[in-house]
């Protein structure tokens, strides 16, 4: 069948139907993305946060906005070509064009790449605004931890350490994070050395114990003949003499062992107060009692305990071990975790737990081989019902699965609607006899006033109670430990919106009750901003230097560092600004952030403020200017080198990489890029499809080929047209 | 529109230059939002440069329909349909800029019964006394 109108115009509209088609579905384009524009100057205008100006990197933009205009003009020479029947040239123009597409692609990919895996943090705490300080940067790795300080004196600890590694099971994670490296629990020489006083201490003492408790027996016996021997003498008699010395050297020997026995204790509470000192006394639980004592130093250690000569298999096992628990804790994803150290869990049946918060948890818990159990039995029962309405859902030690959090969640519903049913029929029945006994014509809510109304209610309640189930809205589960491994959940912190110290809450209202350990959030910093701080500081009428100056960024010593540079230069743009004959004022950027190429300038001149200021006046403060290729899409990580810091995580109000979690601005960043970038590649895959299976049809109907290039065409310099906008709407203004 | 051999070679000619041209307005947005002595009104991003992007994008942007698009030798049915998207698109702004006299959401210049509006004091938004 031959489709009509596809060369030739039709006569009513002028235009060819192809035409006719892209128009209307062009037409449609422009009303989505004039939505889209509109969602934008939405979000922008009623933003409740500083709008982020010139976020974005220019240069990659820049580069597509030329990308995307070159190959505008290649698809309309492409079509000029084929109406002078060039087939040649049309397919160098339309490859052209496709390459630029591609490349447009690759660079929206690198670009969003550098988003995904960028942070901010927005900090929470005192001063007048709650800090709201942001910082930026990546995420770095912590660098693990060693229990290879821990010696064990025992070849039974030995062998349990040995069957714990052989299992997998992760022995010990103990030690203070500072700056991303946690520290092993270090112990000084002298620390040691003063332990292992303490220990032979221990030993002198026992053994002068035993010396002291040894001649007991004899000296007793001896005692008690002598006793025997004197009983009936007379005093002063050689009998009797033997006997008092006999009693005497008794009492004698029985004070030498009481004083033993006070200096074995006395050293025993001084070894106690030692390990305690050195805060190791978690650790010693951990592993039981057998593992108390530390050897001289790392190397002799890891001779001892890891060391090929002692015992191959165990050094290997050993080796193995600290690796997998480096390669746990370097995870990136590590450093922004929450580590938990789990007594209970306490879960909520009002709704339906996050399976998926639930699996994770049992799986970290197999993995580090403890369990959870159901404290204590789940039953319906009605009190005055007590064989008919008794129903035992799961006894005391059940173990945590989904499946009985199921079973829990739909026995507490099934009761909640008993008791539903009943309490209301009880009120329908109090309803009706308030109309009819005290003859209140449709009886409103003020009847709820009157005494007889509650009464009547408090008996209801009392009628109403041996009916009801009352079935616990919550479950306990509590802890089996199943080795010497710590109970540690480590948590997402996106799946926590309110954590203490004592307990974390999720999203789906488990609870899980412990400690939390040390959760800094380790960030190498990019840049500093306090356009929030600011802002919230001029809203409360504030001075926004005086909020900033509470912030927990500056009592980060590094962070102030920079912080004070940017003063200084500050002070230098300032001048210069206000030199000139317009009498110019730093904007807010310049004030209150400080961006990745001004930290690393800064420290490029030794933060040394003259210099700085210096640098401000005469503007000539190394920036990165549009054209830095090694920070082409943002800070580059890889090629510099930026200030670590650790954050408490009680100081995180929030954090996110630049998505749209961040804020709306990276919304709707995403949403116009995001659909943009599809019609990209659709754009492509229908000029692709003409450049490599158009042959055919231009040599039997060239026109019509030339005509679906110049549709497609169309649709091309629409994408191209919308970019013209997208580039200063969101990578200038 | 171009169709015999001579008339297509002029218009290569013309869309040579007006990507030439489209190059040239792009550096001049660039530099006009990022180097200093073009800093048109106050230092830094304002409504100035704002508008300034605005007209260049707007200008570039009729460039690509007008020629690349050949919306200078179209019918008038294109007209009406790219009128009538056009239409839409600013009928979708105004929508956005309607929502300003919601006075629940924004508050209310004549009433100060901003319900959501913490900055103004709430009245009784229901009405009663």
């Amino acid at each position: 069948m031959e489709i009509p109108f596809v060369v030739n115009a039709r006569k009513d509209t002028g235009l060819n139907n192809s035409k006719v088609g892209i128009w209307l579905f062009l037409a449609s384009e422009v009303t989505l993305f004039g939505g889209l524009f509109s969602g934008y100057l939405f979000l922008r205008l009623y933003a409740d946060y500083p709008w982020p100006e010139r976020a974005l990197p220019i240069l990659p933009g820049l580069i597509n906005t030329f990308i995307l205009i070159g190959s505008s003009v290649t698809v309309v020479f492409a079509w000029a070509a084929l109406k002078m029947r060039e087939w040649r040239k049309f397919q160098v123009y339309m490859s052209i064009t496709i390459a630029c597409a591609l490349g447009f692609m690759v660079l929206k990919a690198i670009e969003y790449n550098a988003k995904f895996h960028h942070q901010a943090v927005r900090l929470k705490g005192g001063g007048p605004v709650e800090d709201y300080g942001i910082l930026e940067g990546h995420l770095k790795k912590a660098e693990l931890v060693a229990d290879k300080f821990i010696v064990a004196d025992d070849e039974t600890t030995k062998k349990t350490i040995k069957e714990n590694l052989k299992n997998k099971n992760k022995i010990l994670i103990e030690g203070k994070v500072v700056e991303g490296e946690v520290q092993p629990g270090v112990l000084s020489t002298k620390k040691i050395a003063g332990l292992l006083a303490a220990k032979s201490e221990i030993k002198a003492a026992n053994e002068a114990l035993t010396k002291a408790k040894e001649p007991l027996e004899a000296l007793a016996e001896a005692a008690a003949k002598a006793v025997e021997a004197a009983d009936g003498a007379e005093e002063g008699t050689a009998e009797a003499k033997a006997a008092a010395s006999a009693k005497e050297a008794l009492a004698t020997a029985e004070k030498n062992a009481e004083i033993a026995q006070e200096n074995l204790e006395k050293a025993e509470d001084a070894y106690e107060n030692l390990l305690s000192d050195l805060g190791h006394d978690k650790l010693v639980s951990y592993v039981g009692d057998s593992l108390k004592e530390f050897n001289g130093d790392a190397a002799a250690f890891e001779k001892e305990i890891f060391g090929k000569e002692k015992d191959e298999d165990f050094g290997k096992l050993g080796t193995e071990m600290v690796s997998d628990l480096k390669a746990a804790v370097s995870s990136p994803e590590y450093a922004n975790k929450l580590v938990f150290e789990a007594d209970k869990l306490v879960v909520t049946l009002m709704r339906p737990t996050h399976e998926a918060y639930i699996d994770d948890i049992l799986e970290q818990a197999k993995e580090r081989n403890f369990k959870f159990i159901l404290s204590k039995d789940y039953a319906l029962s009605r009190s005055g019902f007590p064989k008919e309405g008794e129903k035992l859902i799961a006894s005391a030690g059940d173990a945590l699965s989904v499946d009985l959090l199921d079973d829990l969640e739909d026995a507490f519903l099934d009761a909640r609607a008993h008791d539903s049913t009943i309490r209301t029929s009880y009120e329908k029945a109090s309803w009706a006899w308030i109309r009819d006994e005290e003859k209140i014509d449709d009886p409103g809510y003020d009847v709820i006033d009157m005494q007889v109304w509650k009464d009547r209610r408090e008996d209801d309640k009392k009628n109403q109670a041996p009916h009801l189930y009352g079935a616990p809205s919550e479950v306990e589960f509590e802890i089996v430990r199943n080795s010497f491994a710590p109970c540690v959940l480590i948590l997402n912190p996106s799946s926590i919106p309110v954590s203490g110290a004592d307990q974390v809450k999720l999203r789906d209202d488990t609870v899980v009750k412990g400690r939390m350990l040390e959760s800094p959030m380790i960030m190498k910093v990019d840049a500093i901003d306090f356009n929030s701080t600011a802002l919230r500081a001029e809203k409360e009428g504030i001075d926004p230097a005086a909020a900033i100056e509470t912030s927990w960024i500056l009592t980060e010593p590094k962070l102030k560092k920079i912080w004070d540079a940017h003063q200084a230069w500050l002070k230098g743009h300032t001048k210069r600004l206000a030199d000139k004959e317009r009498n110019l004022k730093p904007t807010a950027n310049d004030k209150y952030r400080v961006n990745w190429d001004q930290l690393l300038a800064y420290r490029d001149l030794d933060y040394d403020h003259a210099k700085i200021e210096k640098a401000g006046e005469d503007k000539t403060l190394k920036r990165s200017g549009i054209f830095d290729l090694n920070g082409f899409a943002g800070a580059n990580h890889k090629v510099y080198d930026f200030p670590k810091v650790s954050i408490p995580r009680d100081k995180v109000g929030f954090e996110s990489t630049f998505t749209p979690k961040w804020n709306t601005y990276y919304a709707i960043y995403f949403t116009i890029t995001g659909l943009h970038g599809l019609h990209v590649i659709g754009g492509m895959i229908v000029l692709g499809y003409y450049l490599f299976f158009g042959r055919k049809m231009y040599d039997s109907n060239p026109d019509w080929l030339a005509n679906r290039v110049e549709v497609g065409g169309l649709f091309w310099h629409f994408v191209d047209l919308v970019w013209i906008f997208l580039f200063p709407i969101l990578y200038l203004m | 529109m171009a169709d015999s051999v001579a008339e297509i070679q002029k218009a290569k000619k013309l869309y040579f230059f007006i990507g030439m041209l489209l190059f040239f307005f792009t550096v001049v947005t660039v530099a006009v939002a990022t180097v200093e002595v073009l800093d048109v009104n106050e230092h830094g991003f304002d409504w100035a440069d704002a508008t300034i992007g605005l007209i260049i994008a707007t200008f570039k942007a009729s460039l690509v329909m007008i020629i690349f698009m050949h919306l200078n030798h179209e019918k008038p049915l294109v007209y009406f349909f790219y009128g009538l998207a056009l239409l839409m698109a600013f009928f979708c702004m105004w929508l956005i800029g309607w929502t300003k006299s919601d006075p629940i959401q924004y508050g209310n210049s004549s009433r100060a019964d901003g319900f959501y509006n913490t900055n103004k004091p709430a009245t009784n938004v229901h009405g009663h006394d």
